[in-house]
């Protein structure tokens, strides 16, 4: 469908939102008015399990059948009623993503096991691995297509990343992840773009959809920024190939380096979350620190500091790219629309910031009754939880949808531009975490 | 790896209906096959073969003037694409 002709229904963002804050205010009121056990019942965690006997896996009471087939029930419905608003096959799609449910059940049994423990191979990696190996190797079923919607798991997955994060750390450390986040940004933005039109004397709008790739938010930064400079269809195309390909390298790379480099969880996740070039990927990469402080500074640095900026950067780009790059003066150029800024804003952070101010607000209310801390176990732990299997069908579909002979063909020159970036930022991102801000993300 | 593009594309013009330029601007989009749609305040005109700076190309061309008309242009990345 035509995109200028979408409806707020038939987006990804809207019912991520949905989903998410519908979801925190059911538990919520289930647990207000006496039925914690709703929430509860959702819980899925395996127990540790060694020497081939992964029955163990399931002694635990979170590994019963009941909340298994709870967890299961809870997801197809509502990832099956946000199909039914995107125009994609319903029978089809539940029967993809039960394949999906039915491999993130494997990849977590698998990761119970105590020689991956050991190993520090981590659900995600696992995810990963099953997911790349599957894509690359194996015709997959039809019925999958539609149920690998690695964005939009994401989304639903930062969603309910905002209820695990209280509010006062977004206030605290928003404005130095922002900061953090802008000085990177601007440096590898503007390194990628230097090299790529004055050293190769690549195309302006080509350079910038590079450097957007490499510094903002990834593929969404090249889609908006080659949208509003109008770049051409085959260079966005170059710049999320280069995108993907660093992103998944980053996701092996960055976890490994912050382990070697001795960094702490929070230094971890601000670089990871500095440096990593796709939300998706970074949240991958982070899970693999195995921490939530990592997950926290991560969402703090790539949600708060860089993606909802995105907007700005797309309306930049489109002045420069009617005046400057066509040599039109302001008063004669083509009219451009300041709505770019909110056109190009990922909403999903709206719900993002919604849900950490509910249930801030509900646990502030909760204190003085003494049954906050409950809440936050039964309530915000059942999310936390929810929060993980979304992130399982993420990095799933990462490794099912990245099919490598599918991507474009990169010359050498894009390749090198947008390597200087990788090259300025991931130094840069370490200079910053670990060194600059390091007292700061220790703290989380 | 192969050249296969991973976004798909949606040109769209947009220009008021009291523009001096209307039949120029119209005779270019359609000349490029776009689809035209019209309401009371503006025409608006979409293509998904027609890259943004082909068209503007071709409508300055036409002797119209960049702020008569406003192009928007809108990637979406292919299935399955991160």
């Amino acid at each position: 469908m035509n995109q200028f002709e979408l409806k707020w229904y038939q987006k990804e963002d809207t019912w991520a939102i949905i989903i998410g804050l519908g979801t925190i205010a059911l538990f919520t009121g289930a647990y207000i008015f006496g039925f914690p056990e709703l929430c509860k019942g959702m819980t899925v965690k395996f127990s540790s399990w060694a020497d081939g006997d992964f029955m163990s896996a399931f002694k635990g009471a979170n590994a019963a059948a009941a909340h298994i087939v709870a967890l299961y029930a809870f997801f197809a419905v509502v990832f099956t009623l946000s199909g039914y608003f995107f125009r994609f096959g319903i029978v089809e799609f539940l029967k993809g993503f039960s394949i999906i449910f039915l491999l993130a059940i494997f990849v977590n049994i698998a990761a119970a096991n105590q020689l991956m423990k050991d190993m520090q191979l981590e659900a995600v990696f696992i995810a990963l691995i099953v997911g790349l190996l599957l894509g690359n190797t194996v015709k997959l079923p039809k019925c999958l297509n539609s149920a690998l919607r690695t964005e939009f798991y994401v989304k639903t997955g930062v969603v309910f990343m905002g209820a695990t994060l209280p509010l006062t750390v977004i206030l605290s450390a928003g404005p130095i992840a922002i900061v953090q986040a802008t000085i990177v940004a601007v440096i590898t933005f503007f390194s990628i773009y230097f090299a790529a039109t004055r050293i190769f004397k690549l195309d302006p709008r080509f350079g910038a959809t590079l450097g957007a790739g490499g510094s903002i938010c990834g593929v969404s930064a090249s889609i908006a920024i080659g949208s509003s400079c109008r770049a051409r269809q085959e260079h966005v195309s170059v710049a999320i190939t280069l995108v993907i390909l660093w992103a998944v390298v980053m996701i092996f790379a960055l976890p490994f380096a912050a382990r070697m480099l001795g960094m702490t969880p929070g230094t971890a996740g601000a670089w990871i979350g500095t440096s990593e070039f796709a939300d998706a990927a970074g949240f991958a990469a982070v899970s693999g620190i195995g921490s939530e402080a990592a997950i926290q500074a991560f969402t703090l640095m790539k949600v708060v500091g860089r993606d909802i900026f995105v907007g700005i950067w797309a309306f930049l780009a489109a002045v420069l790219s009617v005046t400057l790059w066509e040599k039109t003066s302001v008063k004669e150029a083509e009219r451009v629309s300041a709505w770019e800024i909110w056109k190009r804003f990922p909403k999903f952070v709206i719900g993002f910031a919604i849900a950490s101010i509910f249930i801030s607000g509900v646990i502030l209310f909760l204190q003085p009754q003494g049954l906050a801390e409950l809440y936050t176990k039964d309530v915000v732990g059942t999310i936390k939880n929810l929060r993980g299997w979304a992130f399982t069908f993420t990095f799933l579909s990462i490794g099912m949808t990245t099919r490598f002979k599918e991507l474009s063909e990169v010359g050498w020159k894009p390749f090198a531009a947008f390597t200087v970036g990788v090259l300025v930022n991931v130094p840069l991102g370490y200079v910053l975490s670990n060194i600059v801000f390091a007292d700061f993300w220790d703290s989380l | 790896m192969s050249n296969n593009d991973v976004v798909t594309f949606v040109t769209k013009v947009e220009f008021d209906s009291e523009s001096l330029f209307v039949k120029n601007i119209l005779a270019v989009l359609h000349a490029y096959d776009f689809s035209v749609s019209e309401n009371k305040v503006k025409y608006c005109g979409y293509s998904a073969s027609v890259e943004a700076q082909d068209i503007k190309m071709a409508l300055c061309e036409a002797g119209v003037p960049a702020h008569e008309f406003i192009i928007h242009l809108d990637y979406t990345r292919k299935w399955g694409v991160l």
